[in-house]
């Protein structure tokens, strides 16, 4: 196929893999600014989790930020922010901080608020406060869930970062909007190809994590999924 | 000329893409679930499918829209089947989790009682066990119509018709309203949408109202 030979191509071009346009600084670039938005919202919305799940507080605050953000098309809150504050990693950043927050906070929440209550009660009854009862008992219980919405988080910044380079951002997202811009499909491809490696090295590292925080799993099956309740039942999202 | 001017003098242009927007979200809910029902049918009853499918989904759904729309396109061009087929996975990511769950909550009791009433297999999963799924999987058809719809704008970026073609506009003149115009329409469609779902599955499922 003539398309899968113009990729190969790209791909076998030395001068692709060189210099501060290469696919190596590319890779870091886009490493980087997910990892700095992703580190940032763990940082909002690990501690807000915790602490409005030990008060069990909050619920409709909680799902209401999730079901808002997730109607939020994030094509378009990344041009607003560029078009209001101009070109720059700052309004990709505010975006993808934006949109790495919900899943890290639901997650949070809903692990500490489900810890059993014998548990917590075994913790202040042994003296125990109620933020170190949060953060030394029903964290560490709850670590396999939080994990897998860092797991979420992730998946979507590493997906939303491609199209920073729509506002003009590097990252991996160069290669897919250069090579639309220039017609040149091999490193259109070779970029998508690049971002959905990237995206399932992402994936598989944060799994790995997961199944290793969630002792005596092995399968899939038995890994807790994240759920979020509306009015009617929970809704396992993936 | 002043913002609202600009969406009236545009609002047939607005229109006819909201129209293909919806056209690509409702299409890839509706295909997700008319595969996710006889899948989910298969995974509940055949476990290490399900464990396949579980991977294979939570994959394809790592996996960036733009790359996937991208890598179609030697196959479908830049065509309404290249949009909708990484959005139906997406809907099919989201529905197969809780139409299993679904069917995995019904009460043994329900099961045996249909069996002892002479109910056959076939008859049984779609007179009980998938009566006993629709509020999980109705709940789960909301999350991901709602997903869906914010996430088709991608497909403008490569030149198919859907509200963010606003973004582009937007972004390419560095002109504010298209793109507030585009956010705000995308919200109030996820929000009507939402909306008219609660109302048919009230309909549909009125014993699974909350008491």
């Amino acid at each position: 196929m003539d398309q899968l030979q113009l990729v190969l191509d790209w791909f076998g071009n030395s001068a692709h893999w060189a210099g501060d346009r290469g696919i190596p600084i590319r890779v870091l670039e886009h490493l980087n600014f997910s990892a700095t938005a992703l580190g940032i919202a763990f940082v909002i919305g690990f501690p807000l989790g915790v602490t409005l799940g030990f008060l069990n507080k909050g619920q409709s605050l909680v799902v209401g930020l999730v079901n808002a953000v997730r109607a939020l098309p994030t094509l378009g809150l990344l041009t607003i922010f560029v078009i209001l504050s101009g070109i720059g990693l700052l309004p990709v950043l505010l975006s993808l901080i934006i949109i790495a927050v919900p899943p890290i906070l639901v997650a949070t929440f809903e692990g500490v608020r489900g810890v059993d209550r014998s548990i917590t009660d075994a913790a202040h009854a042994m003296g125990m406060g109620r933020q170190r009862t949060a953060y030394l008992v029903q964290v560490p219980i709850s670590a396999p869930l939080i994990v897998v919405g860092i797991r979420n988080s992730a998946i979507q910044v590493v997906s939303t970062a491609t199209i920073a380079a729509f506002v003009g951002i590097g990252g991996l997202g160069r290669f897919v909007f250069d090579g639309l811009a220039s017609r040149d499909f091999g490193q259109l491809a070779g970029g998508a190809v690049l971002v959905a490696i990237l995206a399932l090295g992402v994936e598989l590292v944060l799994t790995l994590i997961q199944r290793a925080l969630t002792p005596g799993t092995r399968n899939i099956l038995t890994t807790a999924p994240l759920a979020i309740k509306t009015p009617n039942q929970k809704v396992h999202i993936p | 000329m002043n913002d609202y001017e600009w969406v009236l003098s545009n609002a047939g242009r607005i229109w006819a893409m909201v129209g293909e927007h919806l056209l690509l979200s409702s299409g890839s809910v509706v295909m997700g679930l008319l595969i996710s029902i006889p899948l989910g049918i298969a995974c509940a009853r055949w476990r290490r499918l399900y464990a396949v499918v579980l991977v294979i989904t939570s994959a394809a759904f790592a996996i960036p829209s733009v790359a996937m729309f991208i890598l179609l396109m030697p196959f479908s061009g830049i065509s309404r089947t290249t949009a909708l087929i990484p959005l139906t996975i997406y809907a099919v990511a989201f529905l197969i989790r809780n139409v299993v769950g679904g069917i995995d909550a019904t009460a043994p009791e329900l099961r045996h009682a249909a069996d002892a009433i002479g109910y056959g297999r076939v008859h049984r999963i779609f007179a009980v066990d998938l009566v006993t799924a629709a509020p999980f999987i109705w709940g789960a058809v909301r999350v991901a119509t709602v997903s869906v719809i914010s996430m088709v704008s991608v497909v403008s970026i490569l030149g198919m018709p859907s509200i963010g073609d606003l973004f582009v506009d937007g972004m390419r003149r560095f002109y504010a309203t298209p793109v507030i115009a585009g956010i705000v329409l995308t919200i109030a469609l996820a929000a009507a949408i939402d909306a008219l779902l609660v109302i048919v599955q009230r309909v549909t499922t009125p014993w699974a109202r909350r008491a």
